[in-house]
């Protein structure tokens, strides 16, 4: 199995941790995008984290075709659901 | 084990039986009896108050409705219980590699709980139940009238008193054994049943706690620790029909266990959604309880797995078919048609409902009258002195669960179709129908019930019968 | 360690589930629950936007920012863990593993206080819907850091006498993935319930 550098774990740490503050921030800004916009934003930013740390952390990168079709198949339901309710 | 406690031994008939690896195992076996004579009377009554659903006045009043269903539910616990019991003191020797403790204290128990139960009954029938309460102490400590708890006080501590004996001599066997992940779930099981028992003396006044904690008993009952003993039971079948490794059986236990606390603690808000407690309930209690199924689609997949990767093709069928089996119609029952009724949106027109009557009788007969058959077809051939029935007492045994089962499909049915007449016409509509008048619609469906109901006493009687089928006997 | 990706094998990997099956099914379940639990709120704050609004209002962000970045570097501890147990660097891997449940510590240390705190103001299950969803959902995803917490400290205890190494990782990896799966639904929690307003 291929385990990632060490230069590719803290790239991936830092992708997610930088995609945190900045959610944290654009909320903390108060920022009026319109109608429920920032919410499905951030949202939107959930699901990129969460498919980071499913494919890199969880490593479902090379896991066969089911499980990653569930795990990912969850989180895309649950956020995208979530964001249709911000409509 | 001293003389006098191997004295104690139920004496074999001829030389020492060498199917058992411990002599003490032994004791299991009129544990075994009585469970089946007690399931015997137990489905003579449910004949009795199913007949009595559209032939009202059937032995009024010798044996009125409100008496007969008492001892139908408390027959059904307590021939589990000795199945339990029967059941422990067979794996817990075995597990633990050394004898039972005290085979001599089984023994004993054995009597004494036997005979306060055929005492209870008796007092079931022959007292006025009111004259029964008084005559028992229940000024003392209240603590009667209460569904399946009806039994009188110094029956209640007899109980308790009995499973302090069990859990003793079981507990003392493993401490000093070797401890298995099936031996401890057993007995993580066994405590918690006598634990969660003690909550049938709490007894408030304020008819809100009342309810709230008898689910601690109920449901924290069976759908919690007793899932725990079953989980065990299979587990311990399954690892020696099949041969598989006990490593990949004990950690599918452990999931499956896990999974029974996680939706089964919370899940008890599913009981409190209508009784006076807060509002949180309806959603705590939907979301947790729907995901009640999962611990027996585990099972399910668990049983059917290692069978299917089984090293062996043991002579004993009939053991596996019941292993299968409970997998299957415990998951129907206790699963699905458990979940139908569970979220409160739904529970608000099915609560009270001939579907609770469903998914009750399928659920218990699936899960936990099923697992104790399965130990006991596994066990008794061995107690006997045989590693499995002659071909023909197997064919016996495996047409009396085909019976059985499809007949408690059948009652099942019966009671759904009930259910969804009496939720539409009385719930549902615009113009609902009283609760008697709705229940001349259901009279049909009753009348079907009951006919199933026979066909599952013909069962429990070729089951019966397998026991004394002779024939060429499985070396 | 120079910057190249390991290849431990010449052909191309076979398809590989990290851990336990059991385990996974453990976590698919979990994942439902927590599914339901977040959809069910999702259906909530729909009918009552003005009353999950304010509520969400009393929520700063600073604590749980904080807890989403302790669980992000937990998370990468436990995939430097295992890389190190497939290198056979038994040192290492434990240090990796005990830095996890440091950073656990600490995201259920923030909680604890972030509770501490609603509980003082006299918030309880019963106060409104919002109130009741966050306590039940903080709540429920604080057990499963706890739970999380013991699995990893297990595998940490048992790996003292190199239980685990290359082509042993089975019991790192599956504790590695509930971690991951504890991870994976607070970051939706976060911005379900904190940041999305």
């Amino acid at each position: 199995m291929n385990y990632p550098a060490s230069s590719r774990l803290w790239l991936w740490w830092l992708w997610l941790s930088g995609l945190t503050l900045l959610a944290a921030l654009l909320a903390e800004q108060g920022l009026s995008l319109g109608q429920g916009a920032l919410a499905r934003l951030v949202l939107l930013l959930a699901w990129v984290k969460g498919v980071t740390v499913i494919e890199h952390y969880m490593g479902l990168r090379h896991a066969p075709r089911w499980l990653r079709l569930v795990v990912h198949g969850w989180l895309l339901l649950v956020t995208g659901l979530l964001m249709m309710s911000f409509c | 084990m001293s003389n006098a406690t191997v004295a104690a031994l139920p004496a074999s008939k001829a030389t020492v039986n060498d199917q058992i690896k411990y002599r003490s195992q032994a004791v299991a076996k009129p544990y075994f009896v009585a469970a089946i004579g007690l399931f015997i009377g137990q489905i003579l009554f449910g004949l009795i108050i199913g007949l009595q659903y559209f032939k009202g006045d059937f032995l009024f009043p010798a044996i009125p409705f409100g008496t007969a269903r008492m001892v139908h539910t408390n027959l059904l616990i307590v021939w589990l219980l000795f199945g339990f019991m029967g059941a422990g003191y067979f794996l817990i020797p075995e597990e633990c590699e050394r004898e039972l403790y005290s085979p001599k204290l089984a023994i004993i128990t054995f009597w004494v709980f036997l005979v306060a139960g055929a005492l209870t009954i008796l007092g079931y029938l022959g007292l006025p139940y009111n004259v029964l309460a008084h005559l028992t102490g229940n000024d003392l400590l209240p603590t009667m009238g209460r569904g399946y708890l009806e039994q009188p006080l110094i029956t209640k501590v007899g109980i308790v008193l009995v499973a302090l004996s069990f859990l003793f001599n079981l507990s003392m066997t493993l401490l000093s054994g070797r401890k298995t992940s099936i031996s401890i779930v057993m007995m993580l099981g066994l405590w918690g049943l006598a634990i969660f028992f003690l909550f049938s003396f709490v007894n408030p006044n304020n008819l809100v706690l009342d309810k709230y904690f008898w689910w601690w008993v109920v449901h924290l009952w069976v759908e919690g620790v007793w899932e725990l003993i079953m989980g065990a039971m299979l587990a311990f079948v399954l690892v020696k029909v099949t041969g598989v490794d006990r490593e990949i059986i004990e950690k599918w236990l452990y999931l499956i266990i896990a999974m029974t606390l996680i939706t089964g603690i919370i899940g008890t808000g599913h009981h409190y959604f209508w009784i006076g407690t807060p509002g949180y309930w309806q959603l705590l209690g939907s979301v947790f309880s729907a995901l009640e199924p999962v611990p027996f689609f585990m099972m399910t997949v668990f049983a059917f797995n290692m069978v299917k990767r089984r090293r062996r093709e043991h002579p004993n069928q009939a053991a596996t078919l019941w292993a299968l089996g409970t997998g299957v119609m415990s998951f129907l029952g206790a699963g699905v048609w458990g979940f139908l009724g569970t979220l409160s949106v739904v529970n608000y027109y099915t609560h009270g409902t001939q579907l609770t009557a469903a998914h009750g009788h399928m659920a218990f007969y699936g899960a936990y009258a099923m697992v104790v058959l399965t130990m006991i077809s596994y066990t008794m051939p061995l107690l006997r002195g045989r590693e499995a029935n002659s071909a023909a007492a197997q064919k016996l045994e495996k047409t009396a669960f085909w019976v059985m089962t499809l007949a408690i499909v059948g009652i099942t049915l019966s009671l759904t179709a009930a259910a969804v007449t009496q939720v539409s016409l009385q719930r549902l509509s615009a113009a609902p129908l009283s609760f008697m008048e709705t229940q001349q619609h259901i009279m049909p469906m009753y009348w079907a019930r009951f006919g199933f109901g026979l066909c599952f006493f013909t069962g429990l009687m070729m089951y019966v019968t397998s026991f004394f089928v002779t024939g060429k006997r499985e070396s | 360690m120079n910057g190249q990706s390991l290849e431990l094998t010449a052909a191309p990997p076979a398809r590989h589930i990290p851990g336990d099956l059991a385990m996974w099914c453990f976590i698919l379940a979990e994942l439902a629950v927590f599914g339901v639990f977040f959809l069910v709120y999702g259906v909530y704050r729909r009918q009552q936007p003005a009353l999950f609004a304010e509520g969400q209002s009393h929520l700063a962000l600073l604590l749980p920012t904080l807890n989403t970045l302790l669980l992000i570097a937990g998370s990468a501890c436990m995939v430097a863990a295992v890389k190190r147990f497939a290198l056979d660097r038994q040192a290492a891997a434990r240090r990796a593993l005990l830095l996890a449940m440091v950073f656990g510590s600490g995201f259920l240390l923030c909680k604890l206080y972030e509770l501490a705190g609603k509980f003082m103001a006299g918030i309880s299950l019963s106060s409104n819907d919002f109130w009741m969803f966050y306590l039940s959902l903080t709540v429920f995803h604080f057990l499963h850091v706890v739970l999380g917490m013991v699995i990893v400290a297990a595998v940490w205890w048992m790996a003292r006498d190199g239980r685990y190494g290359p082509g042993r990782l089975d019991g790192v990896e599956t504790a590695a993935a509930y971690w991951h799966m504890v991870d994976l639904v607070w970051l939706v929690l976060f911005a379900l319930v904190y940041v999305a307003r």
